[in-house]
């Protein structure tokens, strides 16, 4: 065995062990979760920002330093808020599936507590990959209907009047899920879509710099319906995740009213991570920094 | 019942959306509006929906999509169908 071997087995031995130790540990919040949830997403905050700090990845310093444009000692600590963000989302997702999204009202609320009466279809809310964005299913329970749910994955059943549909899969699937969405609308419904994903028509925008690819759908329903596109975001504050609702979307005119709106959506999500750095996801990073 | 019409005015809503130059009238009815195909992403094959169902006043339905890959031929076969039902007393 050469002294370099020697030298890297311990440390891959160390990392393994303590990725276990920590899989142990959330495995053993999702316990405590299922009882009391706050505690448990309290507990993997905790648990996530040591992850982060012991290992200084998912996500590095580095990758935070590079695509947020932070300076250095700013963006170790935003990592470790995010890593924090990771292991709470975690959570979350394993207590959906389990429970559902009406078992987490406790810990998903509203700003402004008129946010969701007030809501009227219709209209198009896109989301991001920041923030607390499972925490989004239980907060649009309080908001009208009928709602079509895009998600990659079903992970829980929506209640009465909402319906999930999911993304991917074959063109034509893609298209019939876009005329399910123009019905919605033109019923005075509300589409709920995560914006930046990777699939399908896209747009291309621009945040921090870097190319933001954009699904093309929720601006193409936009132009259709004439319903606003309006950004939704739950951001983690503590255990609890607060709902935020932000204003319809400027479009530019003619042809261009498509990248208009694309480009109003980069702006804001770009607005959005500079007052608060640490709710972008680990994804996000990634793939603004090309790394997926 | 074949109508020419129906099948060269589908072919003429998408050449207005086929991104490379091709010849509309070589549309061949096996082919498909996606990949392998024209080449449309999902976006584009609703906007040729759309315009078709404007164009011959008829509501296309969404099994239209679910039924498996959608070829210039299916879409026409769909049209003409609907404007039958549309135009039966």
């Amino acid at each position: 065995m050469s002294a370099a071997m020697a030298a890297v087995r311990p440390s891959l031995a160390a990392r393994a062990l303590g990725r276990h130790a920590f899989d142990g540990l959330e495995r053993a919040l999702l316990t405590v979760g299922l009882h009391f949830p706050a505690l448990g997403l309290a507990g993997a905050g905790v648990i996530g920002a040591l992850r982060n700090r012991l290992s200084r990845r998912w996500p590095s310093p580095t990758l935070v330093r590079d695509v947020l444009g932070l300076a250095p000692r700013r963006a170790a600590r935003i990592a470790v808020q995010i890593g924090a963000l990771e292991a709470r989302n975690r959570l979350y997702v394993s207590l959906l599936q389990e429970q559902g999204a009406a078992a987490l009202r406790a810990v998903a609320r509203w700003a402004d507590p008129h946010a969701a009466g007030d809501l009227r279809g219709p209209a198009i809310l896109v989301t991001f990959h920041v923030g607390a964005l499972h925490a989004l299913a239980t907060a649009l329970a309080a908001a009208p209907q009928p709602q079509l749910l895009v998600r990659w994955s079903r992970l829980y059943e929506p209640p009465p009047g909402s319906s999930i549909a999911l993304t991917g899969g074959t063109l034509e699937e893609r298209a019939a899920l876009l005329r399910r969405g123009l019905a919605i609308l033109e019923r005075g419904g509300i589409v709920v879509t995560a914006l930046d994903g990777e699939h399908g028509a896209h747009l291309e925008s621009r945040c921090f710099g870097r190319v933001l690819r954009l699904g093309r759908g929720p601006f193409f329903l936009a132009l259709e319906t004439g319903a606003p596109v309006r950004p939704l975001v739950a951001l983690w504050a503590g255990h609890r995740a607060r709902v935020e609702l932000g204003a319809p979307l400027a479009s530019g005119s003619g042809d261009e009213r498509q990248p208009g709106l694309a480009r109003a959506a980069g702006a804001w999500l770009e607005t959005f991570l500079r007052r608060h750095p640490a709710q972008a996801s680990l994804g996000l990073l990634r793939r603004l920094a090309d790394e997926d | 019942m074949r109508t020419e019409s129906v099948a060269s005015e589908v072919r003429w809503i998408l050449r207005r959306r086929v991104p490379s130059g091709l010849d509309a009238e070589r549309f061949d009815d096996a082919l498909r509006l996606g990949s392998p195909g024209l080449g449309l992403d999902s976006v584009a094959v609703v906007e040729v929906l759309l315009a078709c169902e404007r164009r011959f006043g008829v509501k296309l339905p969404i099994a239209l999509l679910e039924e498996g890959p959608l070829t210039v031929g299916r879409l026409v076969q769909r049209i003409e169908e609907s404007v039958s039902d549309s135009s039966t007393p």
